[in-house]
């Protein structure tokens, strides 16, 4: 029998060395992992670990693995910092994953109008701009508390959505708010959307069940909410069901709890 | 009878300061605050020359003048863009033959005396 003195990290088990990682806080240490382990199941096990947006950041400079660079571009929260990862990466999917994160007009404004970016990530910064105004006028809506189903406040908000539904028709506004499904906010609005146009459901249906993939888990969590406050269909219960299997714990407890609601 | 200048930019400063240039110099102007309200003024107003920012809401510049050269009656009106966007004409050259582009690229922060001088050029 061969025996193995070095950390436990370095193990040549890689059973082993996922098992080590449970005890690792180190984010230097984990970045390290992250990046060069041999294997791709400890590879992204390390970079779910990491926490701070600047050591994600790193990762996603230094990783070779795209579902690592991915995973770890969803869990940036800070625009400034997608910004740096849109400058830094030409790939096109690290560049829209960067971009679901950024809501900021500012932050898409130095993108279009700095010469260092590439010219695709110049021009989506530039579509992109136009469409989150949409965002804003939708999330307007989103953000006032439901009213009790007597009161007269809900008139007016039900006014206030379906007059932006009327004017630019839902399939379009669900399509510019799901660039932006790595906020919030933006996932809010396309729950509004299923719940209130026939027509742009099915977009906002789309944009929801990529959110539930997303890779911030908080993202997912809300694409359950909004998933579920919907008229159940087949549609919908299919999309719910792969919940029940999220490597985050607080989705599934959210999914037990609104599958029995 | 003065010639008609449509003005979209989303900055209210810019609309303001060009709205009292050209109208100074003899134009008459009606603004747009978005692609979306620059499309419906440009169909009511049939301008002479409009002058487009690229970065707007709900519909960018570069969106809306795509807009505009599928319309009849608008293609063949002459489009100022003005933009703080630099190199704006190498980020959109693949996206027009060149009988479509822009007739005039000006970049932000606008010059007087260029801006006047590119109108009075386009709108005889």
């Amino acid at each position: 029998m061969r025996l193995f003195l070095g950390p436990k990290i370095k193990h040549p088990d890689e059973k082993v060395r996922l098992k080590a990682l449970e005890e690792i806080h180190d984010e230097a240490v984990l970045l390290d992992v992250a990046s060069e382990d041999a294997s791709p199941a400890v590879r992204l096990a390390a970079a779910r670990r990491i926490q701070a947006p600047a050591t994600l950041a790193d990762l996603v400079d230094r990783a070779k693995q795209m579902d690592v660079i991915l995973d770890a571009v969803g869990r940036i929260r800070d625009p400034n910092l997608l910004a740096r990862v849109i400058l830094n990466h030409k790939n096109l999917q690290i560049m829209n994953a960067a971009f679901e994160g950024i809501t900021d007009p500012k932050v898409l404004e130095g993108i279009a109008q700095d010469s260092r970016y590439s010219i695709q990530a110049r021009r989506i910064a530039i579509d992109n701009y136009a469409d989150r105004s949409f965002l804003d006028d939708v999330s307007q809506s989103a953000e006032q508390p439901e009213p009790p189903p007597s009161s007269s406040h809900k008139e007016v908000n039900t006014e206030n959505i379906r007059a932006l539904l009327d004017r630019y028709g839902g399939p379009r506004l669900a399509d510019a708010i799901g660039k932006f499904r790595g906020s919030e906010r933006a996932v809010r609005s396309l729950g509004l959307i299923a719940r209130h146009s026939p027509e742009g459901r099915p977009n906002a249906l789309q944009s929801l069940d990529k959110a539930l993939s997303h890779a911030n888990p908080n993202i997912r969590k809300c694409a359950l909410e909004e998933l579920a406050r919907l008229d159940p269909d087949p549609a919908v219960h299919g999309i719910l069901s792969r919940a029940k299997d999220d490597p985050d714990p607080d989705v599934r407890q959210a999914y037990q709890r609104l599958s029995t609601v | 009878m003065a010639h008609r200048i449509l003005i979209v930019d989303d900055d209210p400063d810019i609309r303001t300061y060009l709205k009292t240039l050209f109208e100074k110099n003899g134009y008459e102007t009606q603004t747009a605050e978005d692609g979306e309200k620059g499309l419906e003024t440009a169909r009511a107003f049939r301008p002479a020359l409009i002058t487009l920012d690229i970065l707007m809401p709900k519909e960018s510049g570069m969106r809306l003048f795509q807009k505009l050269k599928e319309e009849a009656d608008l293609k063949d009106v002459p489009v100022v863009i003005l933009t703080g966007v630099s190199q704006y004409r190498e980020l959109h050259e693949n996206d027009f033959p060149a009988s479509q582009l822009p007739a005039a690229f000006i970049e932000k922060p606008i010059q007087q005396e260029r801006i006047l001088q590119t109108v009075r050029e386009l709108v005889r």
